[in-house]
């Protein structure tokens, strides 16, 4: 495997150099386009470059002085001020007032003025044919300086206050300006710049240029005077470099190129076999993965529909429930009219016609009262049951125990100080209804005092333990107890383990505790035994315990 | 004169009420009226002859909320309308224990409202205690 390798690699090599040799080839013979091409980008952005400098720079400064200072007639104003301008425009080597076609004032560095004097006769003739009186516009024409430079005299026009025509002529030399503008630029390029059909500049690489080179040429326009038209040329120092460079580049790439294919090669021999059992896998796992996606995508569209199939049974059964408590609420509500009929007539009939009626009549008269009653405590009842499904809880900490104190109080203000015994251990403050939990233990404690054997005060203890996050609170009693075998239909509603004479209620209570309870999360029950009293449970979640984030922190 | 109006539809609640304020010997002062436009054509002397004058304004009505045709609600609406009337006090006798009911009669102007009760020991005689208190003790302008 390593022999195969190592020849693979010889060969790639040889590959590669014969690539390197061909690459070289190419570049040779696409060096001359490619320098070409260059001197276009290089002579398309240095016109670019000139147009922009030269108009917002250069003719931009001048049309700024003119508005400001263009007004100026008096000469200790205006020379003071020309200079200035001259001194912070190189470029600008004269500035000249002209007042109706005549020069009035001069100023210059260098020989631009002696210029300016010396063209005095051209000046104005372009003057009078180029610009109004009046005008504000500017004009540019090229001249021929004494040194043979060539300089544009640039004619700018102003208003004057007496109406005259005056204007202001500036003479500029671009040569002194593009020397700036493309002094750090393109090197190893020869550059020429036109203005207009004249040559106003040459950099050092275009005076040794031959004759016969292609020039690569980018005109531009900048303001109101002729085009600027620049003309790059590659030298032979940047075609050298980039000769040289070539093979250079072409061995690196070819070794590179080798090395990397060789790699590749001895990569792909060494692994094939993994490669095939990775592909034999990937097609296992890529089989799977689609089956995954499909069975997930099966999934989720499962249980949007069960969610979706959720939501339309809770709101139906939500409605249901609605009615059946309005249903309820209504029957019971309009029972109670007839039946507070059958009660005062029966009352009436007791008090009004009672001596016409024997002892069986009065007893008969006596069970319509009573079962008109019973009745009427159901309805009360069915209403306080149906209330507790239905209140909102508004939970908040519960002093239970003060509640159960208070309540202590009330029984034995009711059923007689001595009817009950209590014994009441530390009570934890509950989180849940204020309201619900009064019932809840109001519930449990006159059950506990009302189921006892006739004659006996029973005892009731209340306690309660910590489980974990839950709080269990209980009410114990010594009554008569239950059969364990029904301590599930206790809490059902309208269950009843003893006659209804026998003691008073009609089956609601237990049934309303548990549903409170369920309601705050948590859960009621009962142990006990027939003749030897009854505990019943009731756990709480402790404070935030199931439904807020608080709590874990504490935990 | 009747000094009380009963607005009842209900007969068995009319007959209990009518013993209570017979064993109490206020029969003579009680109007009872069956239904909210009965009661409206009493006020306002309906059927009355020329130049006869409408009867004198009772010290109060009791008024029953669910009767046909006119309801308790009517009633009491339109008595609140009439400059004449809008000061009799009207008590509010009903089955109904809702509050929204409570709320919504308080707010139409009722001044008080009492829920139907059955004591079997005093049948119907809340309402001689109601009627002794705005007989005897209430006053208006």
């Amino acid at each position: 495997m390593r022999a195969g390798a190592f020849i693979s690699t010889l060969v790639i090599a040889g590959l590669g150099a014969g690539a390197s040799l061909l690459f070289w080839l190419t570049m040779q013979s696409q060096q001359t386009s490619e320098l070409e091409r260059d001197a276009a980008v290089i002579a398309s952005s240095l016109a670019h470059v000139v147009g922009t400098q030269i108009e917002e720079q250069e003719l931009g400064a001048l049309r700024r002085w003119v508005a400001a200072f263009g007004q100026e007639s008096d000469p200790k104003e205006w020379l003071p001020k020309a200079n200035l301008f001259l001194a912070d425009h190189p470029a600008f080597s004269a500035l000249a007032r002209i007042e109706d076609d005549r020069i009035a004032e001069v100023t210059a560095s260098g020989d631009g003025g002696e210029m300016l004097r010396v063209l005095e006769p051209r000046t104005a003739e372009l003057i009078a044919d180029q610009i109004s009186p009046g005008e504000s516009e500017s004009s540019v024409g090229p001249i021929r300086m004494p040194d043979g430079r060539i300089a544009l005299a640039i004619r700018v026009a102003t208003p004057s206050v007496d109406g005259g025509a005056r204007k202001i002529v500036a003479v500029f030399v671009p040569e002194i300006a593009l020397d700036r503008i493309l002094e750090r630029r393109a090197r190893s390029y020869a550059i020429r710049v036109l203005c207009g059909a004249e040559e106003v500049y040459r950099n050092a690489d275009a005076l040794g240029a031959p004759d016969d080179v292609v020039w690569a040429v980018e005109t531009v326009r900048a303001g109101a005077g002729p085009d600027w038209s620049v003309m790059v040329h590659a030298t032979e120092l940047a075609a050298g470099e980039i000769r040289r460079k070539a093979p250079l580049v072409a061995l690196v790439a070819g070794l590179l190129i080798s090395a990397l294919i060789a790699s590749l090669v001895h990569v792909s021999q060494t692994s094939r076999a993994r490669a095939a059992a990775l592909d034999y896998a990937n097609i296992g796992l890529r089989e799977q993965i689609r089956a995954t996606t499909h069975g997930e995508a099966e999934i989720r569209g499962l249980n949007a529909a069960l969610e979706a199939r959720v939501a339309e049974r809770t709101g139906a059964l939500q409605e249901t429930i609605a009615e059946l408590e309005t249903f309820n609420y209504s029957v019971s509500h309009d029972l109670r009219s007839p039946l507070g009929a059958i009660l005062n007539f029966a009352a009436i009939l007791a008090e009004d016609y009672g001596e016409r009626l024997d002892a069986t009549g009065r007893a008969y008269l006596e069970r319509i009262t009573s079962s008109a009653t019973g009745v009427v405590s159901l309805m009360d009842g069915l209403l306080a049951f149906s209330r507790s499904g239905r209140e909102e809880i508004h939970k908040a900490r519960v002093d239970v125990q003060r509640l159960v104190e208070s309540l202590r109080d009330e029984q034995l203000a009711a059923r007689g100080a001595g009817s009950c015994k209590f014994q009441i251990g530390d009570l934890p403050p509950a989180y849940a209804d204020p309201a619900m939990l009064r019932l809840i233990f109001s519930n449990l404690i006159s059950n506990a005092c009302k189921f006892v054997r006739k004659g006996d005060s029973p005892q009731v203890e209340i306690g309660s333990r910590v489980e974990g996050n839950d709080v269990v609170y209980f009410v114990r009693d010594t009554g008569i107890g239950f059969d364990m075998r029904f301590a599930e239909k206790l809490f059902g509603i309208f269950e009843r383990l003893h006659a209804g004479e026998e003691y008073e209620g009609h089956g609601v209570g237990l049934a309303i505790v548990a549903r409170l309870v369920r309601r705050h999360g948590g859960r009621a029950w009962a142990e006990g035994a027939v003749g030897k009293g009854a505990t019943f449970y009731v756990k709480l979640p402790a404070q935030n315990g199931r439904d807020g984030n608080v709590a874990f922190l504490y935990v | 004169m009747s000094d009380l109006l009963l607005v009842e539809d209900n007969l068995s609640d009319v007959m209990v009420a009518q013993r209570a304020f017979r064993l109490h010997g206020l029969e003579h002062r009680v109007k009872i009226l069956r239904d909210g436009a009965e009661a409206l054509d009493y006020l306002n002397g309906a059927g009355l002859e020329e130049g006869e004058d409408p009867p004198p304004l009772p010290k109060v009505v009791l008024l029953d909320l669910r009767m046909p045709r006119v309801d308790g609600r009517a009633v009491l609406r339109q008595l609140r309308a009439d400059a004449r009337m809008k000061e009799v006090p009207i008590v509010i006798v009903s089955s109904s224990r809702a509050e929204s009911d409570m709320r919504e009669c308080y707010r139409m102007g009722a001044n008080s409202f009492v829920v139907k009760s059955f004591d079997p020991k005093r049948p119907g005689e809340y309402l001689v205690d109601v009627a002794r208190y705005w007989l005897n003790l209430n006053r208006v302008p």
